[in-house]
């Protein structure tokens, strides 16, 4: 028979016993809606982890001194961050960076108080930062007096009437140090130990005398592709360890970030599986009774089909095919759920919603099977009825 | 074209067993329009859904163009039932969900019909019992001469060689049982073999055969009417 027209005949059976099936279907709603919520809120802590890394990318690495005790402030030898690329087989790139505070004094007046970074030539381009007027700071600025400022930066020297910032004097602390170039903004990220649009770049050299420390507390590095970043944590670390004993280093990286996030997330699917299947095997029972009812009242009609050349297998199919519609229309409602409960998880968590195809595809498949596996066993009843047994009943 | 042989059937009531049918000999050839006449709890509808394959004789020997059919399978049965025998029940037997044109075009749907031929066969059934213009109604809404008539409607759509029809004139006035009686013996000319339970003696007057069934067994009525 039309596989066309037994749906239909499917929906106008469950629609004449609709309480009975809305009652069915709530279990279904309920259990796909949680493995959509599941599957979608993954997909989106996924998605939410791999957005914050995009501009930044996922091969990076910071590394920093822990305050360990009194005195004066220790901290990396400069030649030995400079070094790591060479001396080790993770890491591509290492920049080594100071930070200080200073005053932003220009034309006399205090225009802000900005984080004052010392920083090599490699700083930019392992950020992944741009500019957007002027040159960066390079390994030739040694001791000199040249910063580049950052986009925030710039706009406050432009509101104080500097036209463009390049080529101005700004004093920071008791130097004067010339505008050498303007950063283009960059969004922050929770895992840049620094926020460029507010900072100030000076040559580290520059910034170990004007900050006297001796050497610098911090260096960002990128890992070699296909390195893994406990193998490259584990050999910073032991780098450090070798050149500066007594020297307590943090490594931290952003697939590690990743990691810890994404198990965050697994905690919370997890509850929503437990309760999706749960829910599943409720609904799922709730189907099979509604089609156990659905073939004890329509023997009759059973009876007259099989009268009128009926096959068992037409009349199995029929019937799984009703719990199957009955199952995929728990599904659709079940999608809805899900993807709305997404939506209001992503509202209050301010990540940013999307509907996940795989995971609508998912309960999709998951309502089918229920339908075909709480299906199967009234329709097989039903086509196992004996034909005479089945015109004689009321 | 079909054999009957020595059909019984009983059944069991608690701890007793009635035998309804004890040792039915029938033959009917292509193109033989039989009545069966008898009276109330004889077996006539016992003895239709067995030439019909719904239901199983006790014993005795039941052959179908020469094939025996207790040894058929359920689908082939089945797809006899579908392709060569068409049922009007005593009590119609119509799905009360479906429109009357839904009602008839069901046997088509057990067969490879498309929709649109589904559609034109059942309403050219449904012309032919003159409820051309009530194919949208559900039985509910039909009297019961017009269920009648839809149920026959339903029996002659898949065009079979046999019509098995039990009490097709029950509920009918006299003029439509007329119209019917019409029908079937313009269906016999083209060639359907019909078999028909009554009550009713004018409408076994107008069967080429009479039979009577009485006390288990069928007797051929021997003087032919004019
Ligand atoms: N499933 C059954 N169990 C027990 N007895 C049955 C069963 N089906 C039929 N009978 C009995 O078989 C007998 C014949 O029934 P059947 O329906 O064939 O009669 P009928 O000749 O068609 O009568 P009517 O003219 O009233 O329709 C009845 O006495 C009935 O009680
Ligand atoms: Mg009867």
């Amino acid at each position: 028979m039309a596989l066309k027209a037994n749906v239909k005949e499917a929906v106008v059976s469950l629609y004449a016993a609709k309480q009975r099936s809305l009652l069915a279907l709530i279990g279904i709603v309920i259990g796909i809606g949680s493995v959509i919520a599941m599957l979608s809120v993954g997909t989106i802590a996924k998605h939410q982890a791999l957005e914050r890394f995009r501009e930044l990318g996922t091969d990076y690495l910071t590394i920093r001194t822990r305050n360990v005790d009194q005195g004066t402030p220790s901290g990396i030898r400069l030649e030995d961050a400079v070094a790591l690329p060479e001396e080790t087989k993770s890491i591509a790139g290492a920049a080594p960076w100071s930070q200080g505070r200073a005053a932003v004094v220009y034309g006399g007046k205090k225009i802000a108080d900005a984080p004052v970074l010392g920083v090599t030539g490699t700083f930019l381009d392992l950020n992944r930062l741009r500019l957007v007027d002027g040159r960066a700071i390079s390994d030739l600025d040694f001791r000199r007096a040249h910063c580049v400022v950052g986009a925030q930066v710039a706009a406050s020297l432009q509101r104080a009437g500097a036209k463009k910032p390049v080529g101005e004097p700004i004093r920071l602390k008791d130097r004067i140090c010339t505008v050498v170039g303007v950063l283009r903004t960059s969004p922050k990220s929770s895992m840049q130990p620094f926020e460029a649009d507010r900072s100030i770049l000076i040559p580290v050299s520059t910034a170990l005398r004007l900050f006297p420390r001796r050497g610098v507390n911090q260096v960002v590095a990128r890992m070699r592709p296909e390195v893994h970043h406990t193998a490259a944590t584990k050999e910073v670390s032991d780098y450090f360890r070798r050149k500066a004993p007594r020297l307590a280093v943090t490594v931290r990286s952003a697939q590690k970030l990743i990691e810890q996030m994404q198990r965050q997330t697994q905690t919370f699917a997890l509850l929503l599986a437990a309760i999706g299947s749960i829910s599943l095997i409720v609904g799922g029972v709730g189907v099979m009774n509604v089609m156990l009812v659905s073939v004890t009242e329509r023997r009759k009609e059973i009876g007259i089909r099989r009268a009128l050349g009926a096959r068992r297998l037409d009349i199995q199919s029929q019937f799984l095919i009703e719990s199957i519609v009955l199952s995929l229309i728990g599904g659709v409602f079940g999608i809805l759920l899900g993807v709305g409960g997404t939506r209001i998880f992503c509202h209050f968590s301010g990540w940013q919603f999307l509907v996940d195809p795989v995971a609508a595809a998912l309960g999709f498949a998951v309502s089918f099977c229920v339908g075909v596996f709480f299906g199967f066993q009234p329709a097989r009843q039903a086509a196992r009825l004996d034909p005479i047994a089945a015109l004689r009943s009321a | 074209m079909l054999r009957l042989r020595d059909i019984r059937k009983t059944y069991r009531v608690g701890p007793a067993t009635v035998e309804v049918l004890r040792g039915v000999d029938l033959e009917v050839n292509r193109g033989d329009f039989v009545s069966i006449m008898g009276a109330s709890g004889s077996g006539k509808s016992t003895l239709m859904n067995i030439i019909g394959l719904l239901d199983k004789p006790s014993s005795g020997s039941y052959s179908l163009d020469g094939r025996e059919v207790s040894s058929m399978t359920d689908n082939r049965r089945s797809a006899i039932r579908n392709a060569s025998i068409g049922f009007v029940f005593q009590s119609f037997h119509l799905l009360p969900r479906l429109t009357a044109l839904e009602n008839v075009r069901l046997p088509l749907m057990y067969r490879d019909t498309g929709a649109a031929e589904m559609d034109r066969c059942a309403r050219g059934a449904l012309r032919r019992v003159g409820m051309e213009d009530r194919t949208g109604h559900k039985p509910n809404e039909l009297s019961g001469g017009q269920q009648q008539r839809v149920a026959i409607a339903r029996a002659l759509v898949g065009e079979p060689a046999i019509v098995l029809a039990d009490e097709p004139t029950g509920a009918l006035d006299p003029t439509t049982g007329n119209d019917i009686m019409e029908l079937f013996a313009e269906l016999n000319g083209d060639g359907t073999t019909l078999i028909v339970i009554t009550h009713d003696p004018e409408v076994a007057q107008r069967c080429a055969r009479r039979t009577h069934i009485g006390d288990g067994g069928l007797r051929e009525e021997t003087a032919s009417a004019p």
